[in-house]
């Protein structure tokens, strides 16, 4: 459904087309999908919204061709997106390592649902170690987790940002709950909304090289195929100052060099790219880790567990990778129990164990699989089971 | 304060529909917290559907339904299945023509001909808004003008008159139910 009112500031919003407006406003012009529930609002939004504003919304075969379109236009010097779930998040793999190996920017955006494999349609956030883990090789990821609808808008716009900025692929990790939730949400002038884009060089075209960097966490300046320098974008492994060829590398320095740098560039950056809100953690005995709908919950526990007496706090992740460990550390450090809803069987846990683990702090997971939302009484039932009621 | 609705019913009935205008009423026109999600069957039309709109004064409020402060029931199915979950004080919203059995107690139901006062304001379909307008004036959440404003914004030109007139017509419905309950 179309919403009339795009314009004005306080509007009706469903995440998914939040999604899509805060990747327009961050500049995104280019949208290739496939379409699949619960992300298809996300494509209709696009198709609704890009032919007026000069861009193009293309439906692809499938999740794989809207993949390499991304890689085309976005070597051609545009911001793209695209949007998927469950079964075409695995179909996306493919071309996140490539995005990744080329280092060209994109913004993957996976409305999480029930797996495995075409699972159901069903609210989930089951996906949150394939963001980091699916694809091949070793790369390091960034995604974004939106909480709320007006999350679902400035996290698509952060998302667009770093992947220019980085020249790399991107995720947004949204879930059917949050995707297909509508909210009152207040929307800035697009024309406010400034980011920043893609390092261009300033060399001669004869001095450029797709990947010439200094040192390993720079990330080198990017000029568009047809600017009048020459670009060789390689998904193989490459050395910084390859000029071309686009065969194997066999040189071990040249592999060891792209590895690293792919890593360096984002994890130089982790302290910029950390996004977190704490609430209450200063004086909490119990901190809850909570991102996606589960913060919802979280708060909600947290506001009747306080009117209770008791010191509980919520840190809210919006980054999940890389994950914000610092935060978690710095957050946890007074509490005797950290808790970690989440609607799968354990998986963002498992990061805050490993971050947790030598204080000595205790984590216990709450999972539902069930399909339903995390509820503030699944959360308020371990906190009073913990304390003995 | 916190106050959560549910149109529940069969697909086809509008229901998400409601939803949408009941929060963007509350929401957008009446700036207050307003989040609206549904649920539906994988069908197209027939399957049990409901939409739930939380409506609150705090930016953290839990944006989906727990047990909601007013239920529109339009199915015997929708009213068997949630009439019992509403909130303590809660009131059930429901057209008798439509729900025969009303097996709670009858200080919580709320019987409205929505139906009816929907054909006679030009659209039976319509019966939707009349229980929007409705549940707007027995809680207070969104103004008459607001829920016609949002009906300008998300109905279709062709059935505006139509639904607008049975908004109306839903609205001082419920302010003579709500003079006879003070009286």
């Amino acid at each position: 459904m179309s919403n009339k009112h795009a314009q004005s500031r306080r509007v009706l919003l469903l995440g998914n087309e939040a999604c899509a407006e805060g990747a327009i406003a961050a500049g995104v012009r280019f949208y290739a999908g496939y379409p699949i529930t619960p992300a298809t609002e996300i494509f209709e939004r696009f198709a609704y919204r890009l032919p007026a504003l000069g861009g193009v919304c293309v439906q692809m075969e499938d999740e794989c061709g809207s993949m390499h379109a991304l890689l085309g236009a976005a070597a051609a010097g545009q911001r793209v997106a695209t949007a998927t779930s469950g079964p075409g998040f695995n179909l996306v793999q493919e071309g996140i390592a490539s995005l990744a190996s080329a280092e060209l920017p994109a913004v993957i955006i996976n409305v999480q649902r029930i797996g495995p494999s075409t699972g159901s349609i069903h609210g989930a956030q089951m996906d949150v170690m394939q963001a980091q883990w699916g694809f091949n090789g070793n790369h390091q990821t960034i995604a974004l987790a939106p909480s709320s609808v007006s999350e679902c808008f400035w996290t698509t716009v952060r998302a667009v940002e770093l992947a220019e900025t980085l020249r790399m692929p991107v995720l947004v990790m949204s879930e059917m709950h949050v995707g297909l939730m509508r909210q009152a949400v207040e929307l800035p002038d697009y024309d406010e909304v400034r980011i920043e884009g893609r390092p261009r060089p300033t060399c001669a075209p004869s001095d450029y090289r797709t990947y010439l960097c200094k040192r390993l966490e720079d990330v080198p300046p990017l000029a568009d195929i047809g600017s009048g320098y020459r670009n060789v974008f390689q998904v193989t492994t490459h050395g910084s100052e390859t000029a071309g060829g686009g065969g194997m590398v066999w040189d071990y320095k040249e592999a060891d060099w792209h590895l690293r740098h792919l890593a360096a560039k984002v994890l130089h950056r982790r302290h910029e790219i950390e996004w977190v809100e704490p609430f209450a953690t200063e004086d909490a005995e119990v901190v809850i880790v909570a991102y996606g709908s589960c913060v919802s919950a979280a708060l909600a526990a947290m506001k009747a567990a306080r009117q209770d007496g008791r010191r509980v706090g919520v840190l809210k992740l919006v980054s999940l990778w890389p994950f914000p460990e610092d935060a978690v550390r710095r957050h946890a450090a007074k509490a005797e129990l950290v808790l970690v809803p989440e609607l799968n069987l354990g998986q963002m846990v498992r990061e805050v164990e490993r971050v947790l683990g030598p204080s000595g702090i205790p984590v216990h997971p709450i999972n539902r699989v069930d399909s339903y939302y995390m509820w503030p009484d699944d959360i308020l039932g371990v906190l009073n089971a913990m304390a003995g009621r | 304060m916190r106050t959560e609705v549910r149109f529940a019913g069969d697909g086809g009935q509008g229901l998400v529909l409601a939803g949408i205008v009941l929060a963007e009423a509350a929401g957008v026109y009446g700036g207050h917290y307003a989040s609206q999600s549904q649920f539906y069957a994988p069908v197209i039309m027939g399957g049990p559907s409901y939409a739930d709109v939380v409506i609150s004064d705090s930016d953290t409020a839990f944006p989906w339904g727990t047990s909601p402060n007013v239920l529109v029931a339009l199915t015997q199915r929708s009213f068997d299945h949630f009439a019992n979950r509403v909130a303590d004080d809660g009131l059930v919203l429901t057209d008798p023509s439509l729900v025969p059995e009303r097996g709670i107690r009858a200080d919580r139901v709320v019987p409205i001909p929505a139906r009816e006062i929907a054909e006679r304001a030009g659209a039976a379909k319509a019966a939707n808004m009349v229980c929007v307008a409705a549940v707007a004036a027995l809680t207070g959440v969104a103004t008459l003008e607001h829920v016609q404003k949002a009906i300008d914004a998300r109905v279709p030109g062709r059935l505006l008159d139509a639904n607008r007139a049975a908004a109306k017509q839903g609205w001082d419905y419920a302010q003579k139910v709500l003079c006879g309950r003070e009286a």
